[in-house]
């Protein structure tokens, strides 16, 4: 327990007194909220460059709009390139959010409480970023609302039997469960916000978003229900989003898409490449808004340890794959020249770094020094970050760059404008992040407070 | 009358007195900062718990005939033969009949907070009752 | 930490009968057995080590009687031994013929026994280093509970591909080894809500009532939610192999689907809907007296499941009196551990 509740719990604790809970709450209400009001010039800098970047994708997805999907590198054979990368890398880096927040409170792991908050905004920003992707690939985006079932004078129906459709499902689905879960987890907090502002603008807007909750035992009762069932619903959800990703590309009969382990593997790699994303943003954020307090490096290590256990399922399924693939040889030569080409092929430089960046580098967290250093797990959530984004890469571009025949064999070189995009896909993650922090409170308040108790 | 309390002990003290002097706890107002266990199961012993469970089975039960049901209804209503399967594949429709299941469990559920907690209170929107992190009882007088 | 006695003789015992009714009919049925209890003998100690991985208390009543079955792991080691004594492995598998012509570098019959038998010894071994650590709650035993992952990944993993799918060579799925240890891990789930109906009335007198209470409610919230894991494993490979529709990878269900049929349905309705349906009601969970009949129910599933992966081959024959009669001696053995494996010495050894 000691490590988990902030001072309060722990045994050798100074006697508490009895208004020591209600002093703590009062004291965390400010602390968090002094966090979260007048932004510092760095913020506005940091806002900038993110909002740059959105103007280069901007810039460069008008760029395709104008002159067609020839901008892009993306051609035959390789037609899905950087693009869908990027999408099944941001519908990743959302997964951990779920978890976090659905998983872990079904387990009753009490230090996603201090993760929580930032978590699920990262998920439904990222899962914004993602759903751009699809859009940006199509060549014709004004006819994206065909992908939706609808009556139409085309007497058509979509075709249910696809991945792609699933996808849709899929994707919005989430989108709308997890925002459904942020904003339910925000309204006791919004409530709160609206109380301590100053300000009669910001009053009357956190009074509208707080629902006019007053925090009654009735509804509390109702909320306790509901937050409940919401978890135990988004969890079957987060398995389910990157399982359906997966085979958007494992339903394919092309050898090194089409195998049964994706879906349980896409998790695991998405749920690695979160957490080494919410590393990423939340070792600079708690210093720079002092969250020290709550945020205990212990919390982290424990992050560090989801890290480490989803990194080794990962590397599980890159050695069965790879194992397997050797094991049938030539009695499926498809399916082993096209590893044997990952490893020494066109591409192995960026297989290696994929190795190097989520089998290798993750094991340095079975030390317990390096685990327990923010310094450290910053610097390595960045390559993990990077390696993952090269593991999709790996495979949709190698395996359709060399499929059965020969004569189709193909190399692709991604485009400036498809790096613009990529560029511009930060941007504009990070503009939503950056808003994120000055307008809500970035650890869950009343998550906290029930702790103390 | 009116209690405040900044210490959850005496809050419950006070609580399950006055739940034991036979005061039906929804004539009571009962303000906390935080959800609490203790206060709910406290609270519970004399009131029925939440029935927000309804209405995430029905909206569970109901995306998941949706799912199945626009599937199927949209592959027989024009028969077209794509990829090899036959019209009514369900290996494939579980997947959209699961979303559903999801997606309007979740949102049911919502709408069952709203409904059952009697939000949002557009009055207090914007003339908030303020608690602060104290706990408290109002008790209709009776004096 | 060593077996007893009697828990050794009775191995004996019955290695000696299972390799007698072996000899009566030349046949799968000891690979059969062989596979149900590799799973169900280690199972229980991964979902210990779960529990002791992520900090769960709610492991503690269970501890002392889901460590008792690690010497079941030997016990498969010997009926392996058997199994390889008595040549069954040349029988059954083409690429282990005697003079055959099929040459490959994992798939050689001396590399074959060699891993299969250090895997079995490791993991048993480690089980057993990873129950002292863990029943005096050094603070080692986060690192044996990590080693004894491994070990039973990686066993069960190769159980998986040795065992079953190079019967079927060159049938690949990636999935299997996963399949394989998710489905022990749900064998030891349902082996903890068979043990707590059994001796419901002793574990409520030896723990606190109300603690309990609550770590059933969380072995049994475990169990319901594996029921919805299995459901998506078992998921994950069909539809990819289902969509694929690639005639090598189809086989492996349309070779089944033609010798029984509609009866391949039947695994998820024991394995999935019929769990999955009990246990969500709270009330279910907390009654010993349903969650046994959940439990046998699964335990049931996985024989029937391990019956057709194995039953459809042409290469093997189960006779289904031999193979019942191994499958109960087995079980008999597997009672008499778990019911004679005392670890209180081994818990109080400083």
């Amino acid at each position: 327990m000691s490590s988990h509740a902030p001072n309060v719990n722990a045994e050798n604790a100074p006697e508490r007194d009895q208004t020591y809970a209600y002093n703590y709450k009062e004291q965390m209400e400010q602390d968090v909220f002094a966090a979260i009001s007048k932004p510092k010039p760095m913020f506005f800098v940091a806002l900038l460059i993110s909002l740059g970047c959105v103007g280069i994708g901007a810039y460069s997805w008008t760029q395709q709009i104008v002159y067609g999907l020839g901008e892009a590198g993306i051609t035959n054979p390789v037609g899905w390139g950087v693009y869908i990368t990027d999408f099944v890398f941001w519908v990743g880096i959302a997964h951990s959010g779920t978890l976090i927040s659905a998983i872990l409170f079904l387990f009753r792991a009490q230090f996603r409480n201090r993760f929580n908050r930032t978590a699920e905004a990262m998920t439904v920003f990222a899962v914004l970023t993602a759903g751009l992707f699809p859009l940006i690939h199509l060549g014709r985006v004004w006819f994206a609302y065909w992908l939706f079932p609808y009556p139409n004078q085309r007497l058509l129906w979509v075709n249910f039997k696809s991945p792609l459709v699933w996808d849709v499902f899929a994707v919005s689905t989430y989108l709308t469960v997890s925002v459904v879960f942020w904003y339910i987890g925000l309204v006791p907090d919004l409530a709160i916000a609206r109380r301590i502002k100053e300000s009669k603008l910001q009053k009357t807007i956190y009074g509208i978003f707080s629902l006019g909750w007053t925090g009654t035992f009735k509804e509390w009762q109702h909320y306790n229900q509901l937050y409940k069932f919401l978890a135990a619903l988004a969890t079957p959800l987060v398995l389910s989003v990157h399982s359906v990703v997966s085979w958007d590309f494992a339903m394919g009969v092309v050898y090194g898409w089409h195998t049964t382990i994706f879906a349980p593997y896409f998790v695991a790699g998405a749920i690695f490449s979160g957490c080494a994303m919410v590393i990423t943003l939340m070792v600079p954020m708690r210093k720079i808004f002092s969250l020290e307090k709550y945020i205990t490096v212990d919390d982290f290590e424990k992050l560090a340890k989801l890290l480490m256990l989803t990194g080794l399922i990962v590397s599980y399924a890159y050695i069965i794959e790879l194992a397997l693939a050797m094991y049938v040889g030539h009695g499926n030569i498809y399916e082993y020249e096209q590893f044997m080409y990952r490893m020494t092929g066109d591409y192995a430089w960026a297989y290696w770094i994929m190795i190097g960046c989520n089998v290798i580098s993750p094991l340095a967290l079975f030390i317990r020094g390096l685990r327990r250093n923010l310094l450290f797990l910053f610097f390595l959530s960045i390559p993990i970050n990077i390696g993952m984004w090269f593991e999709r890469f790996n495979i949709i571009v190698i395996s359709l760059a060399k499929d059965f025949d020969p004569y189709s064999f193909g190399y692709y070189t991604p485009s400036m404008i498809e790096w613009g995009i990529t560029i511009g896909s930060f941007g504009w993650f990070f503009t939503f992040f950056l808003l994120f922090t000055k307008t809500i409170p970035v650890i869950p308040v009343t998550e906290l407070k029930e702790e103390v108790e | 009358m009116e209690y405040r309390f900044k210490n959850k002990a005496e809050f419950m003290e006070k609580l399950e007195a006055l739940l034991e002097s036979g005061i039906n706890p929804d004539d009571m107002k009962i303000v906390i900062p935080n959800p609490d266990h203790d206060i709910e199961h406290l609270v519970e012993h004399y009131k029925s718990p939440s029935k927000l469970k309804y209405f995430t089975l029905i909206g569970g039960l109901t995306g998941c005939f949706t799912g199945f049901f626009i599937t199927a209804w949209t592959s027989l209503d024009w028969e077209l033969v794509t990829g090899g399967k036959p019209f009514l594949s369900w290996p494939a429709y579980i997947v959209i009949a699961f979303e559903l299941t999801i997606l309007l469990g979740a949102l049911s559920s919502f709408a069952g907070l709203l409904i059952l907690g009697k939000l949002p209170q557009f009055s207090k929107m914007l003339n908030p009752e303020n608690y602060g992190n104290e706990f408290v009882i109002i008790t209709e007088d009776e004096e | 930490m060593f077996p007893k006695m009697q828990v050794l003789i009775a191995f004996l015992a019955g290695a000696v009968v299972i390799g007698g009714l072996e000899l009566t009919f030349e046949g799968g049925s000891l690979l059969y057995c062989m596979l149900f209890f590799a799973a169900v003998s280690m199972g229980p100690i991964a979902v210990v080590a779960g529990a002791d991985i992520s900090g769960g208390k709610w492991i503690k009543p269970y501890k002392e009687t889901m460590f008792s079955v690690r010497h079941m792991i030997l016990f498969v080691l010997i009926l392996f031994l058997v199994f390889i004594g008595l040549k069954r492995h040349e029988l059954i598998y083409f690429w282990a013929e005697e003079g055959t012509e099929f040459h490959h570098t994992w798939l050689e019959k001396n590399f074959y026994i060699l891993r299969n038998v250090l895997l079995l010894a490791i993991s048993w071994v480690v089980a057993n280093v990873y129950a002292k650590a863990s029943l005096q709650e050094k603070d080692s035993k986060a690192f044996w509970a990590i080693m004894w992952v491994f070990s039973f990944v990686i066993t069960q993993t190769i159980i998986a591909f040795d065992w079953v799918m190079s019967l079927e060579f060159p049938w690949i799925s990636t999935l299997f080894g996963a399949y394989f240890f998710v489905e022990a891990f749900y064998c030891g789930l349902a082996f903890a809500a068979i043990y707590t109906s059994l001796r419901y009335q002793h574990l409520l007198e030896v723990h606190d009532e109300k603690t309990f209470k609550k770590s059933m409610m969380d072995m049994m919230t475990m169990f319901f939610g594996f029921s919805i894991f299995w459901a998506y494993q078992f998921f994950s490979q069909y539809i990819v192999i289902w969509y694929g529709n690639i005639p090598e990878e189809v086989s492996y269900f349309t070779r089944r689907l033609d010798e029984f049929g509609g009866w391949l349905y039947i695994i998820p309705v024991i394995l999935f809907v019929t769990p999955f349906w009990i246990l969500i009601s709270r009330k279910m969970k907390a009654n010993p007296k349903v969650i046994i009949w959940v439990g046998l129910l699964v335990w049931a599933g996985i024989l029937v499941e391990r019956f057709f992966m194995l039953g459809t081959h042409h290469d093997i024959h189960l006779s289904p009196i031999i193979t019942t009669a191994e499958v109960l001696v087995a079980a008999g053995v597997f009672f008499w551990v778990v019911k004679n494996q005392d670890d209180t010495a081994l818990r109080t050894d400083p």
